[in-house]
């Protein structure tokens, strides 16, 4: 991959990537420094082969693999990261930290019920149910067959149903 | 307050804020950097120069138990490491040593000092057992992993492919120095052999800029560049550390 496709995926990717780490951490402004970081290691990783169809679930993969470590991967990068920029301030100042504040604290609330779940069908629920992968293409980001994420997608559902029939009235509604 | 947990909200980055994120990362991206098995190794080598503070486990001065016993005390998470066979030596001295070991991340290197060490691995050496995380292909003629577990003394190690017969190490304080070349253990079983470099260095630091705009120190490897040369004196490869 050039310098120039991996701009490509940014352009086409990078929003899709920023809600995936957004709703998997609650955290806009770390969602944010996570998305460039899964930019960044794609460069670090061009020697792979890319088709159009596969290229988002294997971004995906990517960011999956630094949310797993988050840490290491904010490390790593904080060099690059504070080139990257201060955040410019923008029209309608207000109105966008107000927005912000609410989707943190509505996905903080989801996020509570959503990691009593196993890591691996975590993952596979937010990259199905909330990202819109199908299994199939869940499989491919996440390197397991697709059998696997069927399974692991089937017993996420489960066990949230489950728990949403445990609790009080003011609770999780499944659809 | 009732959520959905299968329609979570959606939050975008404002188009002027994508824009200067996509500049930046093309900017990022002309800076020369080093292909991703050369940033695994540095990774390591910075991982474990971080690590200092955390590692001291104290065993007497055996120091093969030392390491074997912060590893099982601090296993880590998914990722790390996880010992396949055991522990051995390397090279020692009265109170340090260099010790190998095989794990689900390829081959590791510790250097342990009393209550002390420095630990890396997932060196991308050709020869190496596979890493099982992140399937690095093992290609490189030597690895390195730098640390100062002990008071202004820098360690610089790694493992070199059989036919590296020298080690040169440049630091970034100007300094080019020879390595010692050792044998792997027999119980080891791999044909890698390892290098070590014990000098004086202090930690250097670089001021730089974080996302609100502070001024910190990151610290900076040690180590400018490491090169593996054969018998015959020809360079098999030259790391260089950006």
């Amino acid at each position: 991959m050039s310098r120039l496709d991996v701009a490509g995926l940014f352009e086409r990717h990078a929003q899709a990537i920023y809600g995936y780490c957004f709703r998997r951490t609650a955290d806009a402004a770390l969602a944010e420094d996570l998305t460039s970081i899964v930019f960044l290691e794609a460069w670090r990783r061009r020697d792979v082969e890319l088709t159009e169809a596969s290229a988002l679930p294997w971004l995906y993969g990517v960011a999956t693999n630094v949310l797993r470590n988050q840490r290491r991967s904010l490390r790593r990068h904080r060099v690059a990261l504070g080139r990257l920029g201060a955040e410019q301030p923008e029209p309608d100042f207000a109105e966008a930290v107000a927005d912000r504040l609410a989707a943190e604290t509505e996905m903080r609330s989801i996020l509570e019920l959503v990691e009593r779940l196993p890591r691996l069908e975590r993952e596979v629920l937010a990259l199905c149910a909330w990202q819109g992968l199908t299994p199939h293409q869940a499989a491919l980001a996440l390197g397991v067959p697709e059998a696997t994420a069927r399974t692991r997608l089937f017993r996420a559902r489960s066990r949230l149903r489950a728990s949403s029939e445990n609790l009080a009235p003011e609770g999780v509604e499944l659809s | 307050m009732t959520v959905d947990v299968l329609d979570p909200p959606e939050l975008r980055i404002p188009p002027a804020r994508l824009a200067q994120l996509r500049r930046g990362l093309l900017a990022e991206l002309e800076r020369p950097q080093p292909r991703r098995p050369r940033r695994l190794v540095l990774a390591v080598a910075l991982l474990a120069v971080l690590a200092i503070a955390g590692t001291a486990v104290a065993v007497g001065t055996d120091l093969l138990a030392q390491q074997k016993l912060f590893h099982e005390r601090y296993p880590g998470g998914p990722n790390d490491p996880r010992l396949v066979g055991d522990y051995a030596y390397v090279a020692e001295g009265s109170d340090w040593a260099l010790i190998a070991w095989k794990s689900t991340r390829g081959i590791c290197l510790d250097y342990a000092v009393p209550a002390n060490g420095v630990s890396g691995c997932g060196f991308p050496v050709a020869g190496s057992p596979p890493d099982q995380v992140f399937h690095n292909e093992a290609a490189h003629a030597v690895g390195y992993l730098a640390g100062s577990p002990e008071q202004n003394v820098l360690a610089v190690a790694g493992p070199i492919v059989p036919a590296a017969e020298s080690v040169r190490v440049e630091l970034r304080d100007g300094r080019t120095l020879d390595a010692k070349v050792y044998d792997a253990p027999a119980g080891l079983g791999t044909p890698l052999r390892f290098y070590l470099l014990r000098t004086d260095a202090a930690l250097q630091t670089a001021a730089v800029r974080d996302r609100s705009g502070r001024e910190v120190q990151h610290p900076l490897s040690p180590v400018s560049a490491v090169s593996a040369y054969d018998r015959d004196g020809n360079l098999l490869e030259r790391l260089e550390v950006p």
